[in-house]
Order: C-alpha cells, then sequence, then structure tokens
C-alpha cells in the first residue's frame, strides 16, 4: 500500500471507523466476529445475516481462519449519490496459538457461524515441587 | 461523547400530564437502540428536541435538517430518549441527569429503560424479558404483565450508572433485560422487548415491517455494535453468563 492510500485509510478510518471502511476497500463486507476463550478451547462466532450455509466457505491457512460467505440477496449501501453493491462477506482471524487444528469444529444457526477450535489436551509435563 | 452536557432542550411547550419516558441507547446486541427506534416509527411519534452535547462531535442529517444523535420524541403521553451513539464512562453521569432534568420537568410517571443481558446459546423462538423497578408500585406492573423480576445478576458499564441515577431520582423506573446475544446486534431480542413494551403500555404496535427487517438491521448496525463494544469494554464490562431466577 502507497504512503497515500496509507494516509487515506487513516483518514478513513477516523471518520468512518473500521468495519464500513473495510467493506468499501475490500468491496466485500466484514461481518461481525467475536472470540472466546474457554476452559478447554477457543470460540469464534461470526454474525452472518443474509447467509445460507451451502453458500459458506470456512478455510484454514497456517494460523489464519478465513470465512467467505456469498449473500442471499445483494446488499446495496447508498452515499449520496453513489450506491455500492456487495454480494459477500469475507473476514480473516488471525488464531491464538496452540489450536488443535485436526479437531476444529463448525455449525450454523441463526445466522451465526460457531466455531469450536480445541487446546491440546497433552503436553510437557512440568513436575511440581 | 456528552461533554459538558447541557440541560435537556425542548423545542415547544410540552403539556404536564404526559406520563411515560421510554429510553434507548445503544448497549448489549443494541436493544435499547433497535427496540426504541421501531417504537418511534411505529406510534409515529414526533422528533421536539434534543439532548445537546457541546460541541457536538456527530450530527445526523435526516430530511434535510441536522439533528443530534440523542433526541426526544413524543406522542400523546408517551415520550422517548434515543441516542444514537454510544454513551462513554466519562459523559454517562452527565447523560443520566440529563435525563432526569427532563423527566421532572415535564412530569414523567415512569421511564422504561430498555437493554440486554447476555445469554449464550439462547433460543430466539422463546426470549424472555426480565424487569427491574426503582418503584414498589412497578413491581403490580411486572407482575399483571407476566414479567419475570431480574432477582440476581450482576449490571454494569453505562447501565449501571444510569439505572443508579434513575434509581436515586424521585422518578418511577422500570428496567427492562432482554436474553440476547452480547456481541451482535440482536433484533429478535429488540423484538421481544417490543413486546413487551407494547403489552406494558397497552399500545398496538404491528413488527410486520420489524421482521422483514430482521437480517437487515444486523447488517446495517455493525458499525455502532462495535463502537459500542468498544465504549463497553473499555469500562471493563463483563457480560453477566446466567439469566436471573425466575419471578414467581
Amino acid at each position: 500500500m502507497s504512503d497515500f492510500s496509507s494516509i487515506i485509510e487513516k483518514q478513513m478510518n477516523y471518520v468512518f471507523g473500521n468495519t464500513l471502511f473495510d467493506d468499501f476497500i475490500h468491496k466485500e463486507l466484514v461481518p461481525l466476529s467475536h472470540l472466546k476463550e474457554r476452559h478447554a478451547s477457543w470460540t469464534l462466532e461470526v454474525d452472518l445475516p443474509l447467509v445460507d450455509k451451502k453458500n459458506l466457505e470456512v478455510t484454514l491457512a497456517e494460523n489464519h481462519l478465513t470465512v467467505k460467505a456469498k449473500l442471499t440477496k445483494t446488499y446495496c449501501i447508498s452515499r449520496g449519490s453513489a450506491v455500492t453493491e456487495f454480494d459477500y462477506f469475507k473476514k480473516t482471524v488471525k488464531l491464538p496459538g496452540g489450536i488443535n487444528t485436526k479437531q476444529i469444529s463448525a455449525n450454523f444457526k441463526n445466522g451465526i457461524l460457531k466455531i469450536t477450535m480445541p487446546k491440546p489436551a497433552d503436553g510437557k509435563k512440568i513436575s511440581v515441587k | 461523547m456528552f461533554k459538558t452536557m447541557q440541560k435537556s432542550k425542548i423545542k415547544k411547550e410540552l403539556p404536564k400530564n404526559s406520563t411515560t419516558l421510554l429510553l434507548g441507547i445503544p448497549g448489549p446486541g443494541l436493544i435499547g437502540t433497535m427496540a426504541i427506534t421501531y417504537i418511534i416509527q411505529s406510534l409515529k411519534m414526533d422528533l421536539i428536541g434534543e439532548i445537546e452535547s457541546s460541541p457536538a462531535s456527530i450530527v445526523f442529517v435526516d430530511n434535510g435538517q441536522i439533528v443530534g444523535p440523542v433526541r426526544i420524541y413524543k406522542k400523546g403521553k408517551t415520550f422517548a430518549i434515543l441516542s444514537d451513539i454510544p454513551v462513554d464512562y466519562d459523559n454517562v453521569v452527565d447523560f443520566a441527569e440529563s435525563v432526569i432534568d427532563f423527566a421532572k420537568r415535564n412530569n414523567i410517571g415512569m421511564i422504561i429503560f430498555t437493554s440486554g443481558i447476555h445469554v449464550p446459546d439462547r433460543n430466539v423462538t422463546s426470549l424472555k424479558t426480565y424487569g427491574l423497578v426503582t418503584n414498589e408500585k412497578l413491581e403490580k406492573t411486572l407482575y399483571d404483565n407476566e414479567i419475570p423480576k431480574f432477582l440476581s445478576g450482576i449490571i454494569s458499564g453505562p447501565d449501571a450508572t444510569i439505572l443508579t441515577q434513575l434509581k436515586n431520582s424521585s422518578i418511577p423506573t422500570m428496567a427492562l433485560h432482554t436474553e440476547c446475544n452480547y456481541f451482535f446486534p440482536d433484533p429478535d431480542a429488540a423484538m421481544q422487548t417490543i413486546k413487551t413494551i407494547s403489552r406494558i403500555m397497552k399500545i398496538d404496535i404491528d413488527l410486520t415491517e420489524f421482521k422483514k427487517q430482521i437480517d437487515y438491521l444486523r447488517l446495517q448496525n455493525r458499525q455502532l455494535m462495535e463502537e459500542t463494544l468498544n465504549v463497553m469494554q473499555a469500562q471493563r464490562e463483563q457480560p453477566s453468563s446466567t439469566p436471573p431466577q425466575i419471578y414467581k
């Protein structure tokens, strides 16, 4: 990204905040998400209204998880006379370390994607003195 | 956001017999904002004033008119105060005092404050709204309308400050906390809140339009939800993990 782009992005973020600005920059809606640490796992919830399960794609690459989903209807945002159309949600989330990636599971209910990422069950034993 | 909050400003003289004030601010699941916005639209309430902040950090343009983020509406004996921006810790006391000042000057008989309570894995088809009152007389209203009482739990953040201020005032207040998703806009919970207010006030509110807009409300309110969570997290808000006991 050029210096100019970087400055403009900072200004736009100040005015509109991250979510809306990201929508316009990437031409894809950025869904809200929430990562929560539980006793034996991490849970990532992603809010995906206007999405069918069949149009949902979750991919894992190294320590990043990407959620992409096609909307059931085109969503339009108007600013003045300009109208921007959106057909996809997309978000990439950096995962916390030490996740058992083979055990990751996901379900989708009421437009909320819930991804459960178990913590490793075994590890190096530490002796207690 | 409510720096040097001034007293509420009313554009025209109000009748002295008005009784109920609905209060909605961005909070858990944005329930208060969405519910009160819809009630204002449904009842065709008139914009009669604003609670001013000076200098205003943000203004909205509606129908070619500049309006502030915290507005006062009225229809018959019902008033509503609606904030489109989260109330942060630095300004929440001023905000609450402005609401109380407005209520006293307009002989408000009851304030209904709307918010949410975090319930993980809640069932959207059977959401509950819990009531908390500052005046004994309102206990009967809860009972008559089959609203379970908020018996135990923790309320923190701006809600706690506002409720404390309202409790210390002489104005009877009923806080309605609906089970919700704390982190995402929750129109289902807002709809449940509207139904409860509708019962309490004995007014008919058609929810057809709201139901049509549920997915869009979740999309449109992403930014406000993010800002609200930032404000609440700055205050180390901890959502209650369990719903309160049921009122017997």
